[in-house]
């Protein structure tokens, strides 16, 4: 009885019990935590996200019919406040590009930590690349899957995916020759 | 369409998507200079991840979630309530106990007093029947003493008598023989007999 299942937590959270939710907060709050600080890069915006995407999640809960793997649903709930949250940054500060290139890992040495390096080499890509860098390489999500998390063709998804990885190499291959 | 005709690009899709590759099947992907690359880059980023520390969610810093928030304060709230119900449960309880110990205390103490009551009576009962016993013995013993000392005064009385009779009897034939021997004396010879003569 202490254990109880995933579906049955979903369930009981759907009829309104507080502790279900809680539970299911609770199995799922590290890796959102974890994926919403390798997109922003800093541990308050990744707060923020994660908090915003429960909200999300709490509100929509009813709507979720076990169509897809829950972690999927919370996931393309995630990407959804994670891709407002860089609208509104976009709008913001406008020059996006300069502050990403402030974050390039162009010198690796100074960074204390492989998470260091991994958050520096994320967010020296563009958002959107980022973001399927992060759903293929940390979350192991299929393009199907990513694809219908982010509401775009698989295609797409792949052609993002390989700019990300032409992008990476000359930085990856600069950690490789001084480790 | 068969592994075979699979072209480089679409085994590095395959897998990326997580399936394992043969042996011809991955030299294929690397003979291509632009599927390597994509390769060896993915191959880069997969080890990066697998190496990636995976952070604890802050416990200190405030959590704002509004439902999040109202969740942990309906579930403490319903401990709580739950928590005053069972204490008032239990005070509820314990007062009704300690009433129904009172009660019966009280009707053990009246019971206690009642059988004190009752000893002290039959204490006192048993005390009149020793007194009564006691002056009854002292009666019969004084009744057997007035008897007896009725009795031997009567004795002495009627002994007495007797002795007062006897005296009077002796007294009266001691008359009557001196009469009867002043008789003898003074009657003619004749008249007197002659027992031993003839």
């Amino acid at each position: 009885m202490f254990f109880q299942s995933q579906d049955k937590l979903i369930q009981k959270a759907q009829q309104g019990d507080q502790a279900a939710w809680l539970k299911l907060i609770k199995q799922h709050e590290k890796q959102v935590y974890n994926h919403c600080l390798r997109l922003t890069g800093n541990s308050h915006d990744a707060l923020d996200l994660m908090q915003e995407a429960f909200m999300s999640v709490y509100r929509s809960l009813h709507n979720f019919h076990g169509q897809s793997q829950f972690k999927t649903w919370l996931f393309s709930v995630t990407q959804a406040r994670c891709m407002d949250f860089f609208r509104r940054q976009r709008q913001s500060s406008p020059l996006e590009e300069v502050s990403e290139a402030a974050h390039t890992p162009s010198c690796p040495i100074q960074l204390q930590s492989d998470n260091q390096y991994i958050h520096a080499a994320l967010q020296a890509l563009p958002f959107e690349q980022r973001q399927i860098v992060e759903l293929k390489f940390f979350q192991h999500f299929t393009f199907e899957e990513i694809a219908e998390q982010l509401a775009i063709s698989p295609n797409t998804v792949k052609s993002r995916l390989y700019s990300a990885l032409g992008k990476m190499k000359a930085p990856l291959e600069v950690i490789r020759v001084e480790s | 369409m068969s592994n075979h005709e699979m072209t480089s690009h679409e085994l590095l899709e395959k897998w990326l998507d997580g399936e394992q590759l043969t042996e011809a099947q991955q030299a294929q992907v690397l003979a291509n200079p632009e599927t390597k690359a994509l390769f060896e880059s993915a191959q880069s980023w997969q080890s990066m991840a697998s190496s990636y520390v995976e952070q604890e969610v802050p416990s200190d810093t405030p959590i704002v979630m509004h439902e999040f928030k109202q969740a942990g304060r309906a579930q403490r709230n319903w401990m709580q309530w739950g928590m005053a119900a069972c204490v008032g449960f239990l005070s509820v309880l314990s007062v009704q106990l300690w009433q129904q110990n009172q009660t019966l205390e009280q009707g053990l103490v009246i019971q206690q007093s009642q059988i004190a009551k009752q000893q002290d009576t039959m204490q006192q009962i048993l005390a009149q029947m020793q007194k009564s016993q006691t002056l009854q013995a002292d009666l019969t013993n004084q009744v057997l003493l007035t008897n007896r000392a009725e009795r031997e005064v009567a004795l002495d009385d009627l002994l007495a008598f007797l002795q007062t009779q006897r005296a009077q009897d002796q007294a009266i034939l001691r008359l009557q023989l001196n009469e009867l021997a002043e008789q003898v004396e003074h009657a003619p010879i004749q008249t007197v007999a002659h027992n031993g003569g003839q």
